[in-house]
């Protein structure tokens, strides 16, 4: 695996139990460029990360099964590289503490603007430096 | 359902009871007529009692007053029967020294004969002034009588009369004498008679007094129960639908017009009976707003997910809609609508289970609708916790009269109860059955939670017991106040590791008869 080819592609996993967050999402960054992978639910996204790694992962905090704290704790096992961005539609200060302490990159909170968004994710390819998108070539 | 104990209350007891038409009538008449009327039939227990007490009082001393006089016309009467009793004694003397005459011709002993005679005129003349006897056909009047007597006594001792004549006098003296001996004895007799005659009759009247006196107060007994006790008891057995349930005030009626002090009563505990009503809707209300807070949350998070996901797609419709198609416009379009759907059915929901100006309205209402949206409101909850919702009532047309604001209220409760007590995920089941046999729905409310320690079981529904630390403690037994006043029923079974299932039962709705 190329893992320090910078020119490939970055691949985006979006995990939200809201299928809408996800097409919508889908939709917008496959148009610049990203590599992106959509689930509604944990298990079965991280099952995808173990063949193929992701540089970005953009997941919901609170969802039935598995919530979004240990999709965090899992990806940072697994692939400590990735970045992790959750988005909530209600956060407790103390659940972001937990969240930042497990080495978040960013929490957003619901409802977001696409821009908001946008933003974090190249803070977090410029923190990686490792895969490209047409976000980065733009600056 | 409202209706139906009220009108079984108005319907007085036939017993004793006074028509209403009475009442209008009594407070129409004119003042000084109803003060007659008042004083009559007293309305208060006070005058009643009053004037139950003067009425014996008055018995009373009539009683006393009667025997007082009895009393002294007996004296009288002995007084009399005393002075015949010396009149006779006397003339008794003056027979015997009459006697010693006729044997001896010893003229002294006519003076001491007249000497007592003089005496028998003023004890007679005495005896007749103190009462008079009934004058008899058989004896001549004593004072004719004795007169005669007197006057031949003194023939015989101051006339000297002739020996032929003296013959005579004497034979009409023995004569004349025993006339007044059997007079005399006669009047005796016959006052005796006559005092024997008084008090009997002064014995029947004490009779009739102390007859009369048992019927008053036997009469007065039964009045006092019919106005005191009777509005008492009714006014217990109101008390008592009250506190099943069936009514929720004491209707005024329940005191008669005789009680005033029970119209008082029952105006106080109606009061009193309104202020719990408003005390008890404060507190439904703070434990509502303690349940909103719980699932506060929740509700955010059911917000706030439909307007992000509103405002992604129209940001994108924005950038790109030249880019799109027209069947991916219109799908974003419908999205955007259907997110909106959403986000309102919540907003819906939480103001109608949050409002308080619904607390008094009661209407049909259908159990499983009320089901649905007390799961819409705790969705969020339901789906963090891992709980898989069983709903066993989408077809169920069942229907109960009851204040939906209020029942929604219970539901979300025992399914926050559900919720919390199966942190790590669970089965939820939720069915409504039927009781032909009660007349009943049933909502069952299953968890599959650790289940409700033995221990703590008899006190889930007081007020203040929590297992929890956030908790108020009041939600269940606010819960079964409020399935109370429907006159339902909350049960809870539970079995410990197996869960708990929660039933409450409430009376099917039924056509206002």
């Amino acid at each position: 695996m190329t893992v320090n080819d910078s020119n490939r592609p970055c691949r985006l996993l979006i995990i939200d139990d809201e299928p809408i967050v996800g097409k919508r999402l889908q939709q917008v960054f496959t148009k610049i460029g990203f590599e992106v992978e959509i689930f509604t639910s944990g298990p079965p996204a991280l099952e995808s990360m173990a063949k193929h790694p992701f540089d970005i992962v953009v997941t919901d905090l609170k969802m039935a099964g598995m919530d979004g704290i240990e999709v965090l704790a899992r990806v940072r096992a697994m692939n400590p590289e990735a970045r992790v961005i959750i988005i909530t539609g209600y956060a407790q200060p103390e659940t972001a503490s937990d969240a930042f302490e497990r080495g978040v990159f960013e929490f957003i909170v619901k409802p977001f603007r696409l821009d908001q968004l946008k933003d974090v994710i190249i803070r977090a390819m410029a923190d990686r430096e490792l895969c490209r998108s047409r976000l980065n070539q733009d600056r | 359902m409202a209706s139906d104990p009220v009108n079984a209350a108005t319907g007085r007891p036939p017993d004793g009871a006074v028509p209403a038409g009475d009442l209008l009538e009594t407070e129409a008449v004119s003042s000084p007529f109803r003060e007659l009327t008042d004083l009559l039939a007293p309305r208060s227990i006070r005058s009643k009692l009053i004037i139950s007490l003067l009425l014996i009082a008055v018995l009373g001393s009539l009683a006393t007053m009667e025997a007082l006089y009895s009393l002294s016309k007996v004296e009288d009467k002995i007084k009399i029967i005393e002075s015949y009793y010396e009149v006779s004694e006397k003339i008794l003397e003056a027979r015997r020294n009459e006697k010693n005459y006729l044997l001896y011709g010893n003229v002294s002993d006519l003076t001491n004969a007249l000497n007592y005679l003089e005496e028998v005129q003023s004890s007679l003349e005495s005896a007749l002034q103190l009462g008079k006897l009934p004058s008899s056909q058989t004896t001549p009047a004593p004072k004719t009588a004795l007169a005669t007597y007197i006057n031949l006594l003194q023939q015989l001792r101051w006339q000297y009369p002739s020996p032929e004549r003296l013959n005579q006098l004497k034979d009409e003296l023995r004569l004349q004498g025993h006339v007044i001996t059997k007079m005399i004895l006669d009047l005796d007799n016959r006052s005796r008679l006559q005092v024997e005659r008084q008090i009997r009759h002064y014995r029947d009247i004490s009779i009739i007094i102390l007859f009369a006196a048992l019927l008053l107060s036997g009469l007065i007994s039964a009045l006092l129960v019919h106005w005191i006790v009777r509005p008492l008891l009714r006014i217990r057995r109101a008390v008592a639908r009250i506190m099943r349930g069936e009514l929720s005030t004491i209707p005024e009626e329940t005191a008669d017009r005789h009680c005033v002090e029970c119209s008082e009563l029952v105006e106080s505990l109606n009061m009193m009976l309104k202020n719990l009503e408003n005390k008890q809707n404060q507190l439904v209300q703070s434990t509502k707003l303690a349940a909103i807070g719980k699932v506060t949350a929740g509700i955010a998070h059911e917000i706030n997910n439909p307007l992000n996901n509103i405002s992604l797609t129209a940001e994108i419709l924005l950038e790109d809609l030249a880019n799109l198609d027209s069947a991916e416009r219109l799908e974003m379009v419908r999205d955007i609508l259907a997110q909106s759907d959403r986000a309102r059915e919540v907003v819906h929901h939480l103001l109608e289970f949050s409002s308080s100006k619904k607390t008094t309205t009661w209407e049909k209402l259908n159990l499983a609708t009320l089901l649905k949206g007390t799961v819409t409101l705790l969705k969020n909850q339901i789906r963090l916790n891992r709980i898989e919702v069983v709903a066993d009532y989408s077809d169920a047309d069942i229907f109960i009269h009851g204040n939906a604001n209020q029942l929604q209220q219970v539901f979300v409760n025992i399914v926050l109860n559900a919720i919390q007590a199966m942190s790590a995920g669970g089965d939820l089941v939720l069915k409504v059955l039927t009781d032909s046999e009660r007349q009943a729905a049933i909502v069952e409310i299953t968890d599959t939670g650790p289940g409700i320690p033995p221990e703590i079981k008899a006190q889930i529904f007081e007020p203040f017991f929590t297992t929890k630390n956030e908790g108020t403690g009041l939600g269940l037994s606010v819960s079964n106040a409020i399935i109370k006043e429907h006159r339902g029923e909350i049960t809870l079974e539970s079995e410990a590791g197996r869960g708990t299932t929660s039933r409450v039962i409430l009376p099917f709705w039924k056509r206002e008869a």
